[in-house]
């Protein structure tokens, strides 16, 4: 009899605690110095709330990060306790062992020798302690302040720079989209451990809605100061009075909006909150390109209306990308894309999506022929987007396909043409089914030598798991079938996914993987089947392996080939879909065929 | 309206054209790579986008008759359809190669139908009358299985190639590929069709018949969504 404690959840909650409170400590300086250069020239009783509202942020930042590394201190205590009682559990076992085969001697013995070797146990072999070692509780407390956004009673007048007023609030809320990350990787480590360590007791665990509270304290201090800067520079410079700014400053959006688009939300918190708001398309049309913006990337709202705001922000990015290079943060986020590259990568985006269009119209029934911009938005400095070919509320199997290193949205394209190769190929399997193929481009990719690291697949997998849960959230059940396709540093990513996950996945396959981590072995993932290739001539691959594990040559993985084959051909190096040469999802590739098929029964 | 055959006229004109480009070519020289109609780059660059765009409609009726007389050496009940046809695909990675071709300057087509013997039968023995056509026509024959699906593909030589397949599932598609064809701009000529199409395809139709191809002077009305 063992104990119910998985050594692997703690582990992954503690070094996600290691890390965000690392991060958090880290991100205060930036956040005082953005502040320090909004306060220059702002005066008045506004200004006090904007310092006060600053030192509350700054010292709950302090507060949080200690709550979670006295939370890591906790479970390597009740590691260490676990530990210990495994053994006596083992101990106890070996000698229980031992005492019946003695009973053997002793009855082949006599009565004579009983004595002897009574005498001989318990001096050489005492039983060990009976006592089981109880596990110390473990507390997960913190909670968020909220703060103070009206001046009026002070009478006096206001003055601030707008445009410093809007640069803090642009960077805040870059490093607090890069804080929501954290928050996901939290909220379901934490998940994994209460589910799968029950042996701890927990004494107290408000840390993660807290977490959530704080971020939606930050978004609500990033939407006020933006209220304030506006109504600053509509007065054409100069001071207001403060009466005039409690006006301004107060949300304009309805309580159900402002709920709806709290970046502290679960996907299935979106979900209950899109529902209880009654929108139509047309609503959606209709809200601000700024709204839109936020909207787009609503993990828990339904595609539909996700791809209508998706394409008015992308349509406005290829409009005028100087102004959304802005909306979105990105000149103020170290190592963003360039506003040249920016200009790039929407018009590719754009094309690739017309190409998505089309393409579309020619998905067998009962798959609806449309596609869908699911999200279009930034992620850690880089555009992110998701392409559907076929209705993702609505198709009974869905596929998921996360590319690796140096995928940008600019190659959405070639991700959809793959996309719908494997949607044919699938259909002529199972033709009653209706099918969704989702090009998942929604995480900062690694660049070739960030590969060895594992920080982009951490933050990515935090992404793609709140967008699987999104699926489940958003249409209210879980689709008859769901596959997550995972090639190179996708795979990498799709496995930091799966391990987080609320909802289960039916398969996850691997394709020229660069590995997974010793906490992403199947048994930790949150799937059904995992299932992974490898063609003799990726040669590329392995490079990408340091310190991680071929998923082939995991226990629990199925694998199958991506070689030449009596029915399809060998890939001919690493990529997913190259224009000359065969790549894993070309055509008429094995590991094409054999991954449609799993898509569409389960199995190769 | 459906209907089963397209008139003639265009494609005489289609050939004739075809024709009085190829007489252009230079003699020997260096052999520039041909498409599924035989056409170089450069001769294609010399048509407007809506030669192309005729030209593309009967390749799409060549397609329909290699499709229908396939179909009927196997069934002439009625096949499903798998997806719509009309709309050209993203060249660059087609069933053979076109050097130099890419997404921008080139594109294919494909159509499948599928049907599913009443009785289930040894999948050798279903490819069997499909194999014996293949083998009349002249065509080259590769015989394929791919996770426990039979199938017989066949290389027309001149442009296209058939697969028909004998599914552990009971199912058989059957598949009609071109191969790679030049274009001058892949992306507009993919609007010139699919903005005019209508998309009507049917569940399924018996053999030779399908909606028909829009007119060049048809409105556009399908305008891009973004």
């Amino acid at each position: 009899m063992g104990i119910e404690f998985d050594d692997a959840a703690a582990s992954r909650l503690i070094d996600c605690g290691v890390e965000v409170a690392m991060t958090l400590r880290a991100s205060a300086a930036p956040r005082q110095s953005i502040a320090d250069a909004a306060l220059l020239d702002f005066d008045g009783a506004y200004s006090r709330l904007f310092e006060a509202a600053r030192l509350t942020e700054s010292q709950d930042r302090i507060r949080l990060a200690k709550a979670l590394e006295s939370l890591v201190e906790q479970l390597r205590t009740v590691q260490r306790q676990a530990d210990a009682e495994r053994k006596r559990l083992a101990d106890v076992a070996a000698w229980r062992q031992r005492e019946a085969d003695r009973d053997l001697v002793r009855a082949g013995g006599g009565l004579p020798l009983q004595p002897v070797l009574d005498w001989s146990s318990s001096v050489f072999d005492p039983e060990p302690s009976g006592t089981p070692q109880r596990p110390s509780p473990v507390s997960a407390v913190f909670t968020a302040r909220s703060r103070q956004r009206t001046g009026g009673r002070s009478g006096g007048r206001s003055g601030a720079d707008p445009a410093r007023l809007r640069k803090f609030a642009a960077v805040a809320r870059v490093q607090d989209s890069s804080t929501e990350q954290d928050l996901v990787r939290v909220r379901n480590a934490w998940t994994v451990f209460r589910s799968r360590c029950s042996w701890v007791p927990v004494d107290g665990a408000s840390l993660p809605g807290g977490f959530a509270d704080y971020l939606a304290e930050n978004a609500d201090d990033a939407s006020w100061i933006d209220r304030i800067a506006s109504a600053f520079s509509a007065a054409g410079g100069g001071s207001l009075a403060n009466a005039a700014l409690d006006v301004a400053g107060t949300s304009k959006l309805p309580p159900g909006l402002q709920r709806l688009l709290d970046p502290s939300l679960t996907p299935a918190e979106v979900a209950a909150a899109w529902a209880a708001l009654g929108f139509t398309d047309a609503d959606v049309r209709a809200l601000p390109l700024t709204t839109q913006l936020q909207f787009a990337g609503l993990d828990g709202v339904p595609a539909a209306q996700r791809d209508i705001a998706s394409r008015a922000v992308l349509s406005a990015a290829v409009r005028d990308p100087e102004r959304l290079y802005r909306l979105m943060g990105l000149p103020y986020t170290y190592g963003a894309v360039s506003l040249d590259e920016f200009r790039k990568q929407v018009v590719a985006l754009r094309d690739g999506l017309r190409d998505a269009d089309d393409l579309a119209r020619s998905i067998p029934r009962p798959s609806r022929a449309v596609a869908q911009l699911v999200g279009f938005g930034v992620s850690d400095g880089s555009l992110v987007a998701a392409v559907v070919l076929g209705d993702l509320d609505t198709a009974s199997n869905v596929t998921v396909n996360v590319p690796g290193a140096t995928s940008a949205v600019d190659s959405m394209d070639e991700k959809v043409r793959a996309a719908d190769g494997l949607l044919a190929a699938a259909w002529k399997q199972r033709r009653s089914e209706s099918f969704a193929v989702v090009s998942w481009i929604g995480y900062r990719a690694p660049g070739a030598i960030e590969v060895p690291s594992q920080a982009r697949a951490t933050a990515g997998g935090a992404n793609l798991a709140s967008f699987l849960d999104g699926i489940h959230d958003s249409r209210g059940s879980a689709p008859r079938s769901l596959t997550v396709l995972g090639h190179s540093y996708g795979s990498t990513t799709a496995a930091e996914a799966l391990a987080q996950t609320r909802y289960r996945v039916d398969s996850l396959v691997t394709y020229g993987s660069v590995g997974f981590t010793d906490t992403t072995t199947p048994e930790h993932l949150n799937v059904d089947h995992v299932y992974a290739t490898e063609g003799s001539a990726d040669h590329t691959a392995i490079l990408g392996r340091i310190g991680r594990t071929d998923p082939r040559d995991l226990p629990d993985v199925d694998t199958f080939g991506a070689d030449d084959s009596a029915g399809g051909s060998a890939v001919t190096g690493h990529d997913m879909f190259p224009d000359s040469g065969v790549g894993y999802l070309s055509r008429d590739a094995t590991a094409q065929q054999t991954i449609a098929k799993i898509i569409a029964t389960g199995k190769p | 309206m459906m209907k089963t055959m397209r008139p003639m006229l265009r494609a005489i004109t289609t050939a004739a054209l075809t024709l009085g480009l190829l007489s252009g070519c230079t003699a020997g020289g260096n052999q520039m790579p041909t498409d599924a109609a035989g056409l170089t780059q450069d001769e294609v660059a010399e048509m407007s986008l809506h030669q192309e765009f005729d030209a593309y409609r009967d390749h799409y009726e060549h397609m329909q008759q290699l499709l229908r007389n396939a179909q009927l050496q196997v069934h002439d009940g009625e096949w499903e359809w798998g997806g719509g046809d009309d709309v050209p695909g993203i060249g660059g990675d087609g069933v053979a190669p076109l050097p130099g071709s890419d997404t921008n300057n080139s594109y294919d087509m494909s159509t499948t139908r599928l049907w599913s013997p009443p009785r289930r039968t040894d999948q050798q023995q279903a490819l069997k009358p499909m194999i014996d056509y293949f083998t009349e026509q002249g065509w080259t024959i590769e015989r394929r299985t791919i996770t426990g699906d039979q199938e017989i593909w066949a290389t027309t030589g001149n442009g296209w190639q058939i697969q028909y397949t004998a599914q552990e599932n009971g199912d058989n598609p059957l598949t009609v590929y071109s191969e790679p064809f030049w274009a001058n701009d892949a992306h507009k000529l993919r609007r010139a069709v699919a903005g005019r199409s209508r998309a009507d395809f049917p569940d399924r139709s018996l053999p030779g018949v399908y909606p028909d191809f829009p007119e060049w002077d048809d409105p556009i009305i399908n305008p891009p969504k973004i």
